[in-house]
């Protein structure tokens, strides 16, 4: 019958439209849906991922996952929290930072299987395991440098060289990755921005951070860094403020070597003198500070670029900038970028925080390629020339507190700057230990709220020594 | 069909049986494993003496049977169960019992003269009678659940949906009265125009006033699901019997109009309009949490599912009930979706297959045509609605979804379509 056969047709053609919105919905849509926030299943999948683990150079667990006895993770564990400021957090709730971020497609597994394997795993339902990454920080290092910090609000970061591989990475005040979650509100809403890495996102004024680049682009244009400057031991004011020397220097002129090595601003405000403007802006370009340096991925800042010197407005504008109280700021990662070109002979490495990685169900490391090659930013000459006058300034001049804290020779130079409407003062530590294989361990120290350089120095001092113990060669011997 | 097919048809529907039970045997084996609990394979065997039981009194009672039409219904009554242990475990051997129920009904109507007399015969008693449980449920029903809409009636924890009865009651109620009315229906009579109108609603007059009067007491119980299935069932029986899609096509302007005019009258329908229309924005979340927590089942099974207990689908509120299709969506994956719409459709084509075979016993033919729409329909309804092709209305998925009525009704319907399968000789050939 005409009827039944339109009837019946009618059906099975309202069966096929249902057929294909289960394909619609099953597959052509279902990579969407399954990434929707509100799919409690994404939730799920993700609790039973067997997240991955981070450990220091020398085997020392980092992070990890407690795992339940049905094969569902239940937390992520730190068992160091001072390492926070490297390793990041993993929070099911509000994400991951830091290195459970940037190595996250190897740590929950995504990394590694074949697609195939992939498939065969969720026909079983076998839990997705994560491979493993091994930082270069030294979890002694790191201790030391926390222990130094103390109380202390700011930073300090460490790297040995040649190789650019960062030792320690402390931001403090601290915060316990393994209590994220409970008091996350707590961590968003504090002053003093406890989730803030300093060391790769912490903006600061230089200060008399600067006049170590000042002194390399004197240096390099073999401009007379022994001449006697009139006024160079004088306070200079700008902005309002009145900056003195960190150290009391002897009386008479002062050449920008013995300025650099008492920490006198006034000599520096002088550096125009010396060499041109632009010489000056290329050493801030060549060192590394107007561009964000690269760490195995790590977000990493600068501050915003401020004017060439050259085409600053006035006299006024130029004598801030040149004193470190401009427009220009740096993390603690650039100002380590200095350090580190000048043990290295004027060549700048590139830092890396990830030695190796691991893929599930593997034994052995698979070491992580660094991202670059050392860039040549400095004469030799320059270099030993800056090494020279660190040395005695760690000897006898503004960072003799450093070299109290440690029997290996150290190279030193402290500097004060003042930031913010109500000009805080913060002090800056920077210095090496060099090893007579031309190696070295290179330190920079950001105190926001200390008394006096000598805190910042006695903090960069500990921490080298702490290093030099470990990777002096006599100490490998 | 000759009485030399029967033991081919016996080899088919032995075969099939066995394959169900294969399907059902490996499925309760993967959950018991996976749970630690063997509730799942006494279930199966539960369903496999049910199904063994069955198949023997069939043999006895209609050996010249359709081939395919019991082991689909057990089939998929059987992974009803077994989605019920995995869902809500306490339900399943209540379930079981409501098969052994169903499949006891099944045989007694197996059992009925196939002639079908006492069925056409009293077609206002059989209506009536529906009606009375009906109207007896809008006074004392009762919802077992303890909230929303009270459309059962329960005694000694046993509970009975009327409005299932009714929809299979107005099938043959129509189908007796159309195959009666069938000439005047197709050609309106002798005689002038204005003669003509007034024999069509003389014919079409009772049943219009039978139809809105099941109508009026389903929508009285906020029922819409079931008030959409009787509009379909009614229009497609009376295009069937007058062959004029003039119907169709008026009664589809006024389900529309309907429609239209039910979204500014229930609260209810406008809701399930707008959840249907949109149901992801956050602020619909809600209102909209099953359906769009069915779509997530969906998307989360992909094609081959995430095996039996191993997915997710009870973040689906009720969902061994109106979603259990997306419980098979996520847990055998497309596959599976597709499996459980091709034994709906094929049995849903079987009926028509039964109805086309004695095309001059119109009663036959309009009953199993009628028999298969609604069950047809209703699977089209429920699963459409969970996939989003339709707004939601409140139907069972037929053999699957947990429901005493709606597997007891279902069967009968599966007995009705067995008799209209065999000869419809009085007498019976012996097994």
């Amino acid at each position: 019958m005409r009827e039944l056969r339109r009837l019946s047709a009618a059906l099975l053609t309202a069966y096929a439209l249902v057929a294909f919105a289960a394909f619609y919905w099953s597959v052509v849509s279902a990579d969407a849906l399954r990434q929707r926030e509100d799919n409690p299943r994404r939730i799920e999948a993700e609790a039973a991922i067997q997240r991955g683990e981070i450990y220091d150079r020398r085997g020392f667990l980092l992070a990890t996952t407690t795992v339940a006895y049905d094969g569902l993770a239940l937390r992520r564990l730190y068992p160091h929290p001072e390492v926070a400021p490297a390793t990041g957090y993993y929070s099911r709730r509000y994400g991951v930072s830091g290195i459970e971020a940037d190595y996250d497609a190897l740590l929950r597994g995504a990394e590694g299987p074949t697609p195939f394997e992939e498939w065969q795993r969720q026909a079983v339902h076998l839990p997705t395991v994560g491979g493993d990454v091994r930082l270069t920080l030294d979890l002694g290092i790191q201790a030391a440098a926390a222990r130094a910090l103390g109380a202390h609000r700011g930073a300090v970061v460490l790297a040995t060289i040649p190789d650019g591989a960062i030792r320690a990475m402390v931001s403090a005040p601290i915060f316990d990755p393994n209590t994220l979650d409970e008091n996350w509100q707590k961590l968003v809403t504090a002053p003093n921005g406890p989730l803030l890495n300093r060391v790769t996102q912490g903006i600061y004024q230089p200060g008399g951070l600067l006049q170590t680049v000042l002194l390399a682009a004197v240096l390099s244009r073999h401009a007379g860094v022994d001449l006697p400057l009139p006024g160079g031991a004088d306070p200079v004011t700008v902005n309002g403020l009145t900056l003195t020397c960190l150290q009391t220097p002897p009386s008479g002129n002062l050449t920008l070597r013995e300025a650099y090595i008492y920490g006198c601003p006034g000599a520096f405000a002088q550096t125009t003198a010396l060499v041109d403007a632009q010489v000056v802006q290329a050493a801030f370009w060549r060192l590394g500070l107007l561009l964000p340096p690269t760490l195995n991925g790590l977000q990493t800042e600068t501050g915003d670029s401020p004017l060439a010197l050259s085409i600053l407005p006035d006299e006024a504008a130029l004598t801030a900038a040149l004193v470190g109280q401009g427009a220009l700021t740096v993390t603690p990662l650039q100002a380590l970028g200095v350090m580190a070109a000048i043990a290295n002979r004027g060549n700048l490495p590139s830092f890396r925080l990830v030695d190796a990685t691991r893929l599930p169900g593997e034994e052995n490391w698979s070491p992580v390629r660094q991202t670059g090659l050392a860039r040549a930013v400095l004469t030799r000459q320059t270099a030993e020339q800056i090494q020279l006058a660190m040395q005695t300034a760690a000897a006898s001049g503004n960072a003799a507190a450093a070299q109290a804290e440690t029997r290996y020779p150290l190279l030193g130079h402290t500097a004060a700057a003042f930031s913010g409407p109500q000009a805080t003062p913060l002090y800056w530590f920077s210095g090496m230990i060099c090893f007579d294989d031309g190696s070295a361990v290179v330190v920079n120290v950001v105190l926001e709220d200390a008394a006096s350089a000598d805190e910042a120095a006695r903090v960069g001092g500990q921490t080298l020594d702490a290093a030099a113990r470990l990777f002096a060669p006599s100490a490998a011997d | 069909m000759t009485a030399v097919e029967a033991p081919s048809t016996r080899r088919r529907e032995i075969s099939l049986l066995i394959l169900a039970g294969t399907f059902l045997a490996l499925n309760a084996l993967s959950l018991a494993l996976l749970t630690d609990e063997m509730t799942a394979l006494a279930l199966v065997i539960a369903w496999g003496a049910a199904a063994g039981m069955g198949y023997r009194q069939l043999n006895r009672l209609l050996p010249q049977r359709d081939p395919f039409v019991y082991p689909l219904a057990m089939l998929l009554s059987g992974w009803g169960v077994l989605l019920i242990q995995r869902l809500a475990p306490n339900f399943a051997w209540r379930q079981v019992l409501w098969l052994y129920i169903g499949l006891a009904v099944m045989l007694v109507i197996s059992a009925l003269p196939a002639n079908l007399r006492w069925l056409r015969r009293y077609r206002y008693t059989w209506l009536f009678g529906g009606l009375l449980l009906l109207l007896i449920t809008i006074l004392l029903g009762v919802n077992p659940s303890g909230y929303g809409p009270r459309l059962w009636l329960g005694a000694a924890g046993i509970y009975f949906q009327p409005s299932e009865l009714l929809k299979v009651v107005l099938v043959i109620f129509a189908a007796s009265y159309l195959a009666d009315h069938r000439d005047a229906l197709r050609r309106g009579g002798e005689g002038n125009h204005r003669r003509r109108l007034i024999t069509l609603l003389a014919a079409l007059g009772p049943l219009v006033l039978m139809w809105g009067l099941c109508m009026v007491v389903v929508i009285w119980q906020q029922d819409l699901g079931t008030a959409t299935l009787f509009f379909i069932i009614f229009l497609a029986m009376l295009y069937i019997a007058s062959g004029r899609a003039i119907y169709l096509l008026a009664g589809l302007i006024l389900l529309l109009a309907a429609a239209a005019a039910a979204y500014h009258l229930f609260d209810v329908v406008q809701l399930r309009v707008d959840i249907w229309l949109n149901p992801w924005p956050a602020e619909a979340r809600d209102r909209a949490f099953q359906i769009v927590q069915s779509l997530l089942a969906f998307s989360s099974g992909g094609v081959l599912g995430q095996g039996i207990g191993q997915g997710s689908p009870t973040y689906i509120p009720v969902v061994h009930s109106d979603f259990v299709f997306a419980a098979i969506g996520e847990e055998w994956g497309l596959i599976g979706a597709l499996a459980v719409l091709t034994c709906l459709a094929t049995l849903a084509m079987r009926g028509f297959h039964v109805a086309v075979r004695w095309p001059e016993m119109h009663f036959r033919l309009l009953l199993a045509a009628g028999l298969s729409v609604l069950l047809g329909t209703q699977s089209i309804l429920i699963t459409g609605g969970v996939l989003k092709v339709i707004p939601l209305t409140g139907v069972t998925l037929p053999f699957v979804s947990y429901g005493g009525s709606s597997l007891l009704i279902n069967f009968a319907v599966i007995g009705l379509f067995l008799l209209l399968s065999a000869p419809p000789s009085p007498e019976k050939t012996p097994s």
